[in-house]
């Protein structure tokens, strides 16, 4: 049984609403409540699933339809096909369709009047049908009295009609005013548009990011450099650059002094790190709350930097440490505690580099920081990662520098980025300059 | 124009200014299109609710509050044109427009597209109210006073169909051996 409280902040907690005192709060109730505590980890981990998902890919020509739409000349052409429409909707016995939006919200009513829908932005009905109501008993009544009284006139005026105004329409033009333009289908569209086409890429070699982006050195030296050619082929690599997180991540300012940082820098050709990077529990790990908040305790950081850590229970250290609310749940969090017993984490903290790391103030920002952690969850990112091609990377020079360069950074967060590094094209212009 | 605030050119979408609108329209398209995508799961009926969207903006910014923010505003009419779509259905006409979506893919789909799908499958079992604030939330990245102002109800409100919202994708989600 979990209490409305303990369900509120950890609602609270996963859209960052807690400070300290309801953290301590929610960090109590998960210690005593197994259900919570599950609760809590499943809505940790769909909200990481959530922010994981791929951005939706756009139509290609979502911007000049939408354009289109507005267009000077359609509003302009609007009387035209507004008289279309009377008719059409005189044959159509005045039913009022959802037909395509460049009709601009205007509907003919069933007297053949037109009706200009007042639109109103908020609201959740088409509300155009009942304000026209009276409207419509009104004209009802006038078209009435107009037969009653004069059936001669109402002869010449259809005459006038007929002649004048093409009534009624032929079946063709009935059929064209009813949809006059096609609702919108994406043709052009690849299947499910998942697919990037050669046309965006065309456009984005065309945008003056990449213009300034190609002649810059630092980039040049980036495409040229046989590690990311190897990077580029690999498919991991190109869903990794397309994916929402690592466009996020690499803007962050936390993981680009990551990268360049001398210890990170080791620690990614540490053999023992990419096997971890690529163990189930320690991802998990990665993913834990109170982890994180431990490897941003600075007794821990402390306890992690001693090179006697196993022998360290009477240090005062450890101590202090055992006494930390934050360890307790993490000493009781069958993650850690598998973790602990993991062969591949217990080389990891005698690995010197490891423990440095550990105690640098960027990794422990990193740690917490919530995009890193929703990219280290990434399947592209943990391969990636253990690979030999990114730790050369990452050792280069050129791509460090490269990754404090905004264009470079501009680029890196547009969706097409993955496309752009595998086509020909790009590689072409890159060698040209 | 690309450095224009919102209100900046939405004085001059008043003053007749294509050019300014078109600046929102790139600003804004993306988001909306998505936001709808992820609620209907159709890319036909996303693009008539941006469209939409965006045809009632231009012929009303008369009643733009400038106090507002203008992707808030764009975000209500897009919302409320697309929970009007799923309303007019009746329940047996699917919205989706991929039912191959949570079949298994070819041995090279990658394990995230794989994900992406039955993530949006497990969204779409929840009822629209309850995935509207999931989008808002979790995939658009809003505040809840700012959904409480696209939603035209109180915070309170928000939070408590956000609660519920996450339970309901959790349960999904369990079922589906996701978590």
């Amino acid at each position: 049984m979990i209490d409305a409280r303990t369900i509120e902040l950890i609602n609270a907690e996963i859209d960052g609403e807690l400070d300290a005192a309801t953290r301590a709060e929610l960090e109590t109730a998960l210690r005593t409540n197994p259900e919570a505590r599950g609760l809590h980890e499943d809505l940790v981990r769909m909200a990481a699933a959530l922010q994981g998902m791929s951005p939706v890919s756009i139509p290609a020509q979502l911007h000049e339809h939408l354009a289109a739409a507005i267009a000077p000349q359609a509003r302009a052409s609007w009387p035209k096909r507004l008289l279309r429409w009377r008719r059409a909707g005189a044959a159509n016995g005045g039913i009022r369709t959802r037909s395509n939006l460049s009709s601009a919200g205007t509907y003919t009513n069933h007297t053949g009047n037109i009706e200009r829908v007042a639109s109103i932005p908020n609201s959740r009905s088409n509300l155009a049908t009942s304000t026209s109501f009276h409207e419509r008993g009104r004209a009802q009544m006038k078209t009435t009295k107009i037969i009653a009284l004069g059936g001669s006139l109402a002869a010449a005026i259809a005459a006038v009609v007929y002649f004048g105004m093409d009534y009624p329409p032929s079946r063709n033009e009935v059929a064209g005013t009813i949809a006059p333009a096609q609702r919108y289908r994406a043709p052009t569209i690849d299947e499910k548009g998942v697919q990037l086409g050669d046309q965006g890429i065309t456009q984005l070699m065309q945008t003056d990011t990449f213009t300034r982006l190609v002649k810059d050195a630092q980039f040049r030296a980036f495409a040229t450099n046989a590690h990311v050619q190897a990077l580029a082929s690999n498919h991991s690599f190109a869903a990794l650059a397309s994916n929402a997180q690592f466009q996020a991540m690499t803007n962050n300012a936390q993981f680009q002094a990551m990268h360049n940082n001398a210890q990170f820098q080791a620690l990614n050709n540490n053999a023992q790190f990419q096997a971890l990077m690529q163990n189930g529990q320690f991802q998990a790990m990665m993913q834990n709350g109170q982890f994180q908040a431990l490897a941003s305790n600075a007794q821990f950081q402390a306890l992690a930097n001693n090179a006697q850590f196993q022998a360290l229970m009477q240090n005062a250290q450890f101590q202090a440490l055992a006494s930390n609310a934050q360890f307790n749940a993490l000493a009781s969090n069958a993650q850690f505690q598998a973790l602990m017993q993991n062969a591949q984490f217990q080389a990891l903290m005698q690995n010197g580099q490891f423990q440095a790391l550990v105690s640098n103030a960027q990794f422990a920002a990193l740690v917490s920081n919530a995009d890193f952690r929703a990219l280290a969850s990434n399947a592209d990112y943990r391969a990636l990662a253990s690979s030999a091609d990114f730790a050369a990377l990452v050792n280069n020079a050129s791509f460090r520098a490269l990754a404090g360069n905004a264009d470079f950074r501009a680029l890196a967060s547009n969706a097409q980025f993955g496309a752009l590094l595998t086509n020909a094209s790009f590689a072409a212009a890159v060698n040209q300059q | 124009m690309t450095d224009d605030t919102d209100a900046a050119l939405v004085v001059r979408c008043r003053n007749g200014d294509r050019i300014a609108f078109d600046a929102l329209l790139s600003r804004y398209e993306r988001q909306v299109f998505s936001a709808a995508y992820r609620i209907l799961h159709n890319r036909e009926d996303a693009i008539d609710v941006t469209q939409t969207a965006f045809l009632r903006a231009y012929e009303h910014f008369d009643r733009y509050d400038a106090g507002q923010r203008f992707d808030s505003w764009v975000y209500r009419i897009a919302v409320n044109e697309a929970l009007d779509l799923v309303r007019a259905r009746r329940p047996s006409e699917s919205l989706a427009d991929d039912a191959l979506d949570e079949q298994p893919g070819p041995e090279e789909t990658a394990v995230h597209e794989q994900d992406d799908a039955l993530m949006q499958g497990a969204l779409m079992q929840l009822k629209v109210e309850y995935r509207v604030v999931i989008v808002l939330k979790h995939l658009q990245g809003c505040a809840y006073e700012e959904i409480a102002g696209i939603l035209e109800c109180p915070v309170k409100t928000v939070k408590s169909r956000l609660f519920t919202a996450r339970q309901a994708l959790r349960d999904v989600l369990v079922a589906k051996g996701r978590l």
